[in-house]
């Protein structure tokens, strides 16, 4: 296997015709291979969510083209985007907890329902397999019965996690997951991210403005600043050397995390430091 | 306010409990009076215009029939009308809602909410009236009359709510996931539309049990000799000043079942309109 698991290549987004046109996504590219976990970092209305968005078919594209395993499944002018029976290869975690699940299902219902659709399963396989998943990612089997309103903002990421982990996909997109929670739970969320690219041999692209978090999870990653992808790179050496000066401002704008984008001892040892009290159970496979 | 007492399977408020107690009392006198009674609620069966007591408890009418009995004969047909002048544009009216509000098809959706729009733009009444003057008056009639009217109603209500959901996130997931748009309809959409018109519904039951007794009152509702509410207030208000119990006890009936329905309404419609 040569080439990269997706692909995203010169993708352009637009919103709006004519003079009032504006161009959400330009030009970006990435690529995610099995087993890895790349990061997206910007300000909020960078295009992130819609870059997001198109790789996984729900957002059309004005321009460019995305590639899973080779094929593409999303270009320009295509109504349908990924294909039906290609669907379940890439899913997704959306932003908000409190509403990336059906308020009306119950939380083993969402995971048993995806098993249903794409794992050819009867409703009492599905129900056991739903409950199995979801312990697997740290909700037990009380909280599976609840509905969404009676879940907190990480049990419910978990769910959605386990929902889009049901059709076995090769690459989840996870959209700013750990914006909305707290932060113990942000860590845990972080691990089991983790767990999940080694486990599974998931390919992850995480979305997030958190730099500690991406520091902490991802290889590579890119930096958005208006739709653009401005810088793009092994993680250490785009946060600890930032060449663009966008980066640079937004290492700078993190409260309590000014000095640590340049390169700097102490600074290193200060971020270290701090990471290791924020994900105290970095690679042990407990810490639920 | 949340209280649950042990016998109830959902927490009611103080509102709902009286209103649910009301609508209760009523039921079930509407279904035992009639079983019960040793009168025939359409044949004469006493002096005509006999005070209330004795054994005419509510007294009689102008044709000698037993006022109680008649009041709780008509209870049973309101409520029955009422029911079914709710339940059946409920249905019809949430589906349709729900599927113009994600269909992907322009044209279709924009020549029905002509239709809803237009069927909206008139008065209630006036257009069941319409209807029924041209169906005929009658049971039948009214039913006709209330479903083609009120089923618009809850289309609007429930295209709003599906436009809504249609671009919330757990339905986007459900594109992500590759459902079914039948699937995505009746397990994502419609529970959550439901909820909403529903609401609506408990409301609107009071103001169908109302326009059921107005046609009636005003003679294009149910025909005579069919006890119904509004057909006898309309019968009794020439002796309303000298016999005032054959208008007065249906009057009470009406009222107090629309207060109950109102109270049930108020206080149920919450745990659904307010739920995200």
């Amino acid at each position: 296997m040569s080439g990269p698991l997706l692909e995203g290549r010169d993708i352009t987004v637009r919103f709006g015709r004519g003079a009032d046109a504006f161009e959400a996504v330009r030009d970006a590219s990435l690529t995610l291979h099995p087993g890895e976990i790349v990061g997206v970092v910007g300000e909020s209305g960078s295009g992130k969510t819609t870059l997001a968005r198109v790789l996984v078919g729900l957002q059309q594209v004005a321009s460019g083209a995305v590639f899973l395993e080779g094929q593409p499944v999303v270009e320009a002018r295509s109504r349908e985007s990924v294909p039906k029976n290609e669907r379940w290869k890439v899913q997704m975690v959306f932003q908000d907890p409190y509403s990336s699940l059906n308020p009306r299902m119950r939380a083993w219902s969402a995971v048993a329902e995806a098993l249903q659709v794409w794992r050819e399963m009867t409703r009492n396989q599905a129900r056991m397999e739903a409950f199995t998943l979801l312990q697997s990612i740290g909700i037990d089997e009380s909280q599976a019965r609840r509905f969404p309103k009676a879940l907190s903002g990480g049990q419910r990421q978990r769910v959605s996690i386990a929902r889009a982990l049901a059709p076995e996909p090769k690459v989840l997109i996870a959209d700013e997951p750990t914006s909305a929670i707290d932060q113990s739970a942000q860590a845990r969320l972080a691990n089991l991210l983790r767990r999940l690219r080694s486990e599974r041999n998931l390919a992850i692209l995480f979305i997030s403005h958190d730099l500690a978090l991406v520091r902490y999870l991802t290889s590579r990653v890119h930096v958005m600043r208006r739709g653009r992808i401005v810088e793009s790179g092994p993680t250490e050496a785009v946060l600890r050397k930032p060449r663009h000066s966008y980066t640079r401002i937004l290492l700078d704008s993190l409260p309590g995390r000014r000095g640590e984008a340049i390169s700097n001892r102490r600074g290193e040892a200060i971020s270290n430091r701090r990471q290791e009290r924020r994900f105290p159970a970095a690679d042990g496979s407990g810490g639920f | 306010m949340k209280r649950r007492p042990r016998f109830l399977p959902v927490d009611l408020n103080r509102s709902a409990l009286v209103g649910a107690a009301i609508v209760l009392l009523v039921i079930v006198l509407s279904v035992l009076v009639p079983l019960l009674s040793p009168y025939d609620p359409v044949a004469a069966t006493g002096p005509a215009l006999a005070a209330p007591g004795g054994q005419h408890l509510f007294g009689t009418d102008q044709l000698g029939r037993d006022v109680f009995t008649r009041t709780f004969a008509a209870g049973r047909l309101d409520l029955i009308l009422a029911l079914v002048g709710v339940s059946a544009p409920l249905l019809v009216g949430t589906f349709l809602g729900a599927v113009l509000g994600t269909t992907r098809n322009r044209l279709v959706a924009w020549l029905w909410l002509m239709v809803i729009d237009a069927i909206n733009a008139f008065p209630f009444v006036v257009l069941v009236i319409a209807i029924v003057a041209v169906v005929g008056p009658g049971v039948t009639g009214l039913l006709i009359g209330l479903a083609a009217v009120n089923w618009a109603r809850y289309a609007r209500i429930a295209r709003s709510r599906a436009l809504i959901l249609r671009n919330a996130d757990f339905v986007e997931a459900t594109r992500v996931l590759g459902y079914s748009r039948l699937r995505v309809l009746v397990r994502h959409i419609l529970p959550n539309v439901y909820s909403e018109t529903i609401a609506y519904g408990l409301s609107d039951f009071v103001i169908v049990v109302l326009t059921v007794s107005s046609l009636s009152f005003l003679g294009a509702g149910v025909n005579p000799p069919t006890p119904e509410w509004g057909a006898m207030i309309a019968d009794g208000r020439l002796y309303l000043q000298t016999q005032w119990w054959i208008t007065v006890f249906p009057g009470l009936a009406l009222s107090f079942t629309a207060i109950g329905v109102a109270l049930l309404a108020h206080g149920v419609s919450g745990r659904y309109a307010g739920e995200k």
